[in-house]
């Protein structure tokens, strides 16, 4: 059906901006359409953003001559570029197309083809005077309406406001309001652009108004709007979503693609002020409608946005994937080197530089290619700073420095002064950043990097004052914030902190609320600093560093998104709480206090929503991303137990804060794996709703992990309302969740921990900064906490000199006498400990790597008086007790001698395989498909071999198997039931983990015990197999005793006792590497050696 | 004042090392019998009266077999005689560069290395009485009567811990006092383009009772002493 109507009725129409009649009628033509009216109606539906409308329109528009066909085909190639966004094939159509009739209309659409496709990259801009004889050739063949569209495309590239004003007197003269308001609004938009007086812009659009209320164009009245609107928020610091009406009558007047560009505009200024929830709600819409429409190039842009705001929030390892995700789609170069330089932006966050210099390499070389020098010029400070972040030798920075004074000759030459003194102020921030490498403690080193920072800051500081001052508030504040760096260089600190104070009043100015925050925060730094000097006036200096930490914190954590900044600023605010504390009244010290716990609570609890949100470190991005975090989460907990041990005592509040720090790592351990026990599948057979939420919860996460990056926060929210249905459902299972969505209770879990083994001690080594607390934590007794009398300092010494891997052995064995420097880790375990009495060692960080049992106590080693046991934290050795629900059953499985392993250790294996009454898998029978068979079905699994330690992927560790196999600690996840009870690591260095501040370790050994093992033995170094296999044997006699067997931590200490008398092994380096994780009380049925 | 011998001892294969359990996929081990001409001594270079202590500095001679260098030692002195004998300060604490160094000694017996800005006047290699010269890494540390040294190859370089590094401490007392001297060595043998390259780690005696750590008495010269370390 065709409804009736002429070709100039609907461009009447769409001049008028009566979209939604447009689309009436355009619904309405299902019948071929003549080439007039067909593509006045396609123009009409372009217009509109309406681009899978439109070509429809096309397809069913008729051509009867030549010149009509050539025509459409140009319009073809113009929907080729616009719904397919493929300005390659457009122009190669385009091409084909200039040999035939020559045509006005033709040459007017081959324009504005070859100048999108330049905008993106893709060819040369066509040159604008070509505009002008198109438009005279235009008006000949009388299409006066293109003609005056491609007037006013020269107008808007010309810029030339005189003759934008003559252009509208002859609209005037001719009394086409039409004509009137459009070239009005083009004019205010060019004063707008150009920052001209407010005045002049206003007088422009109420010249618009008034003619668009002439001709009833309701479009026109909403554009209007549109760019007063605009003004209000860019000028007047108005809200963005101010736009919100205006956004919504473009829908409903039909104009998406009007709506699109709006929205755009909303998202952009939310996003610059680091309104992050409002500028992703932005986005989200303009992706919805962008794909609705069908428009690529915008739905590419709402990507791109997408990554930004995920990299501003911190989720490095997201930004990168969305950067990936729409990379691998096809692309003009422009948009690629773009998506590009966020990558590397992304990547430089998580301390990729390497691979952050090279994307940016790529992109800058990209942008060359294509002729868009100023993008490329754009990219080079980054660059830069990617170089030698990447590599700081002194080659890389002269390097760095060159690139950028070469791009600022560049930029002047251009005649871009903003670009060039950017790269001056920033090349001066790169020169200064040399000061903090230890190279510019050489004589005479800081003095020449100074002087140096200083001439780029001067440069960039003289381009400046050729540019009006309005237009480079940033500029001027980012060299006042780059020169209060250099006054902090000089010990000038008054000098920095005005530098700072001026940088702050610019960025006001700007209206970048986000750096004006920044640098409140510094100059609260700065205070704090000057408050913590033993000279410095406190009253004066707190007052300021509250002020301003205050203002910066408030500014992060009510603009959403800002989680790290928030969480500094409030590890800084409580920090100067309780620096305050010892100099104020009684009473406000109780505020102090109560002020820097409030802050310390909220600043945790934000950090560990932050946290659920990464996956499992499966990728170097996550885990650096983390890592971030737990540096973070370090530093609040030393100010916690400065609290809580220090100002106002509570010993239960201090080893929460202790036993939750080490308990967070473990948890995200297995946070999103699809892991659940033998055991708990067991339990929950017999309740079929329980196991179909489980089912659905494991699809769902598989779900997520299969979607694209955007959508997996929709799938974490489906996943965890799935996990609150089954807590409520079955409230067994809330360990289980607990443990996989990163919560920790450690007071709880101390009841259960203990249940059965009251004559037990839990032991924390906690390390604040560069002092250790000892703990000791009982079921139903207070915490005891002591500082301990030696710092972390010296113990780092004490590991670096005499500790270290080659001379390890010789300290050990031949100067253990060394070791009582460090005995002071364990004196105060002489009274807050019973002797026999079971203990359970979970130190912090580097105090992992030492043997610290063999340190003494009145005169013995720790083991001569009491069992000892170690686990990575309270709720892990829960959770490993929690598996001796489980009647044990099985064999003993050893494995020893895979290919590489040294000849001795085959006698090794056959002793130990011996000792439980069993032959071991050696050389080429040393597989995993039997290694993991053993931990499913056997009580005991001897691994007697090499473990490799994977730092960066601390899942990917693994033992070594026959031909090149290996069995990693993450495919302990995969096992369908662990009977394992024990696991030995006999392998060197087998307990060997990350080890991070304020977290505990990822490794073989926590995976295991998190997989279901209840115990494993490791190794902390590369153990002598003599020593060790007498140790193995009598321990594996005690334990599978069938009379009486020992508990596994009575049953090692007794077999290091014993080889302790033995005057050739008495030394530690024969009987201490060898320690015991997880569940000291593990159990062993009697199938053991049937 | 010339240099005396205070210790001169074959180094042998730590007797641990290949019972360890690990696997041999790194480096093979060099056997007994091409290591067996590996020596370690020690040279008395100075001891000098210093207010009411003596500064002394010794001097650490590797010896490796033909072929081969040292990567890493490791030098310990321990105070044995009289009972209360500690050490007061020692040097060189750490040095990263290679570069000349002078030892200087204050009344309070503190002990410093610094560089004497002689670049241009000492050659690499070139040693004098009054330079000392680290061409490795070298740190020490001291504490519980002992003081040690550790000197590492430069990894890059790779041209091993030289032949000679200095180690001067300062003590107390005027009178003979015993130390004992212990070391762990590293030997490589390199192979040819990176491949096959075979090490050992040496030390004194195979096991504690055969003189891993050997004995020695430092005496104070007759009459005040100057010379070596610069006063201050």
């Amino acid at each position: 059906m065709v409804l009736h109507i002429k070709a100039d009725a609907v461009s009447r129409l769409i001049n008028s901006g009566q979209f939604l009649r447009l689309r009436q009628i355009a619904a309405a033509q299902t019948d071929p359409l003549p080439a007039e009216l067909g593509l006045t109606i396609f123009r009409g539906e372009v217009a509109a953003g309406r681009l899978w409308e439109a070509a429809r329109i096309w397809e069913v528009t008729t051509t009867e001559t030549d010149g009509e066909a050539l025509i459409k085909d140009a319009y073809g190639a113009f929907l080729d570029l616009l719904q397919l966004d493929d300005p390659v094939r457009a122009m190669a159509r385009i091409a084909r197309l200039e040999a035939g009739p020559d045509d006005a209309e033709f040459d007017w659409i081959a324009y504005r083809v070859r100048s999108a496709s330049g905008g993106m990259g893709i060819v040369e801009m066509p040159p604008a005077e070509q505009l002008l004889d198109i438009a005279k050739a235009l008006v000949v063949a009388g299409k006066a309406v293109f003609a005056d569209d491609a007037r006013a495309m020269w107008h808007d590239r010309m810029k030339d406001v005189d003759a934008w004003r003559r252009w509208i007197v002859l609209a005037e003269a001719a009394g086409d309001h039409h004509q009137i308001a459009a070239r009005n609004m083009g004019l205010a938009r060019l004063l707008y652009s150009e920052r001209a007086e407010i005045a002049q812009v206003k007088e422009a659009l109420t010249a618009a108004e008034i003619s668009y209320d002439q001709i009833s164009h309701g479009t026109g009245k909403i554009k209007v709007a549109e760019i007063r609107t605009e003004m209000a928020i860019q000028r007047d610091g108005e809200s963005p979503d101010r736009l919100d009406p205006i956004i919504d009558a473009y829908l409903a007047a039909g104009c998406p693609r009007d709506a699109l560009s709006a929205l755009l505009t909303a998202s952009s200024i939310a996003h610059e002020r680091a309104n992050l929830p409002l500028a992703k709600a932005y986005s989200d819409r303009l992706q919805a409608l962008a794909d609705a429409c069908d428009m690529a190039l915008v739905a590419r842009q709402a990507a791109f946005r997408l990554a930004d705001m995920a990299l501003r929030e911190g989720y490095y390892a997201r930004a990168r994937d969305l950067c990936d995700e729409a990379l691998a789609e096809d692309m003009p170069t422009l948009a690629q080197a773009g998506l590009r330089a966020l990558k590397a932006t992304s990547l430089s966050s998580a301390g990729d530089n390497e691979g952050a210099a090279q994307e940016l390499s790529r992109a800058v070389e990209m942008y060359v290619d294509k002729g868009f020098e100023s993008s490329a010029s754009d990219l080079i400070s980054v660059w830069a700073s990617a170089m030698v972040g990447a590599d700081p030798s002194q080659a890389s920075y002269d390097l760095a420095s060159a690139l950028m004074d070469d791009w600022a000759a560049k930029d002047v030459a251009r005649g871009d002064h903003k670009a060039a003194a950017t790269k001056h102020i920033e090349r001066g921030a790169i020169l200064l950043a040399q000061g903090i490498l230890p190279r510019s403690r050489q004589p005479g080193a800081l003095e020449a990097i100074m002087a140096a920072g200083e001439a780029a800051l001067q440069q960039g500081e003289e381009l400046l004052s050729q540019i009006k001052e309005r237009d480079s508030f940033d500029l001027h504040a980012n060299l006042a914030q780059i020169r209060s760096q250099l006054g902090m260089m000089r010990n000038d600190p008054d000098a920095s902190v005005s530098a700072l104070v001026h940088a702050q009043e610019l960025y006001t100015k700007a209206n970048m609320p986000f750096h004006a925050a920044n640098s409140s925060f510094l100059i609260g730094c700065h205070f704090l600093n000057a408050a913590n000097a033993p000279d410095g006036d406190k009253g004066r200096n707190f007052g300021k560093a509250e002020n301003h930490l205050i203002s910066a914190f408030n500014f992060y954590r009510d603009v959403g998104g800002m989680t790290m900044q928030a969480v500094n600023a409030a590890h800084k605010l409580a920090m100067l709480y309780l620096n305050m504390f010892p100099f104020v009244r009684d009473d406000i010290q109780g505020q102090c206090a109560a002020f820097a716990e409030e802050l310390l609570d909220w600043a945790v609890a934000a950090i560990d929503d932050l946290r659920r949100a990464y996956s499992a470190p499966t990728r170097l991005a996550s885990l650096e991303g983390k890592l971030t975090q737990t540096d973070l989460q370090a530093k609040l907990l030393t100010e916690a137990v400065r609290l809580h041990v220090g100002s106002v005592p509570n010993y239960s509040k201090a080893w929460q804060w202790m036993a939750a720090s080490k308990a967070r790592s473990l948890n995200d351990l297995v946070a999103t794996d699809a892991f659940v026990s033998a055991e708990l599948q067991t339990a929950i057979a017999e309740k079929p709703g329980v196991m179909r939420l489980i089912e659905l919860e494991r699809a769902q996460i598989e779900e997520r992990l299969k979607s694209p990056v955007a959508a997996r926060m929709a799938w974490e929210e489906r996943i965890s309302k799935t996990r609150q249905e089954l807590r409520a459902l079955y409230p067994p299972i809330s360990d289980y969740l607990d443990a996989r969505e990163g919560r920790v209770a450690p007071a709880a879990e101390l009841e259960a921990t203990f249940a059965g083994h009251e004559h037990a001690a839990f032991i924390d080594w906690t390390i604040c900064g560069d002092r250790i607390f000892l703990s000791v934590a009982r079921p139903g007794q207070a915490v005891t906490i002591e500082r301990l009398p030696l710092t972390m300092s010296e113990v780092t010494r004490f590991l670096r000199f005499d500790y270290s891997a080659s001379g390890r052995r010789t300290l050990l064995r031949d100067e253990w006498f060394l070791l009582s420097q460090l005995d002071h880790l364990v004196t105060p375990l002489s009274w807050l400990t019973q002797p026999g009495e079971s203990l359970i060692f979970c130190p912090s960080g580097l105090l992992r790597t030492l043997p610290l049992h063999a340190l003494e106590i009145d005169g013995a080693p720790v083991i001569a008086r009491n069992p000892v046991s170690w686990s990575p934290s309270v709720s892990l050795l829960r959770h490993t007790r929690r598996h001796e629900r489980t009647p044990a059953s099985g064999r003993a499985t050893v494995f020893g001698q895979a290919e590489l392993d040294r000849a001795d250790t085959r006698t090794f294996s056959l002793a130990v395989a011996e000792s439980l009454g069993t032959t071991p898998y050696l050389r080429g029978e040393v597989r995993a498909d039997r290694l993991k068979h053993a931990l499913e079905t056997s009580q005991i699994v001897h691994f007697n071999g090499h473990a490799v330690f994977n730092e960066r992927e601390p899942l990917h560790s693994h033992l070594k198997l026959a031909a090149g196999g290996t069995f990693r600690a993450r495919d302990a996840f995969d096992l369908r039931q662990v009977a394992a009870r024990l696991v030995t690591l006999g392998a060197c260095e087998s307990a060997a983990s990350r080890l991070m501040p304020g977290d505990e370790p990822f490794g073989m050994v926590a995976a295991l015990l998190q997989a279901g093992v209840q115990s494993v033995i490791g190794a902390l170094w590369k153990v002598q197999d003599r020593a060790t296999g007498r140790i193995m044997a009598q321990f594996y006699r005690a334990i599978t005793d069938p009379d009486h067997p020992l508990a596994p931590d009575v049953a090692l200490q007794q077999a290091v006792n014993t080889l302790r008398q033995d005057p050739e092994f008495n030394a530690p380096y024969y009987w201490a590497g060898v320690i015991l994780n997880g569940n000291p009380w593990t159990e062993f049925s009697t199938t053991l050696k049937e | 004042m010339s240099e005396t011998l205070l210790l001169d001892a074959p180094l042998v294969p730590d007797p641990d090392e290949a019972f360890e359990l690990s696997d041999t996929e790194t480096t093979a081990f060099l056997t007994d019998d091409e290591v067996k001409d590996a020596r370690f001594n020690v040279k008395v270079v100075s001891v000098e009266r210093v207010a009411d202590g003596l500064a002394v500095a010794l001097k650490a001679g590797f010896d490796p077999m033909p072929r081969s260098r040292f990567t890493y030692a490791r030098v310990s002195i321990r105070a044995i005689r009289p009972d209360d004998l500690e050490f007061v300060d020692f040097a060189p604490k750490e040095i990263r560069d290679s570069k000349a160094i002078k030892m200087t000694v204050t009344k309070a017996l503190s002990l410093s290395a610094e560089g004497e800005g002689v670049k241009g006047e000492v050659a690499l290699g070139d040693r004098t009485a009054e330079y000392a010269y680290y061409d490795c890494i070298a740190r020490g540390m001291a504490s519980s009567g002992s003081v040690r040294w550790t000197f590492e190859e430069n990894e890059v370089i790779r041209n091993g811990i030289g032949t000679h590094q200095v180690m001067s401490f300062t003590v107390p007392m005027q009178t003979p006092f015993d130390i004992s001297v212990q070391t762990t060595c590293n030997v490589i043998r390199p192979g040819i383009a990176g491949l096959g390259d075979k090490i050992r780690t040496l030390v004194f005696g195979h096991d504690a009772s055969h003189g891993r750590a050997r004995p020695a008495t430092i005496s104070p010269p007759e009459k005040v002493s100057r010379g070596w370390f610069r006063r201050l």
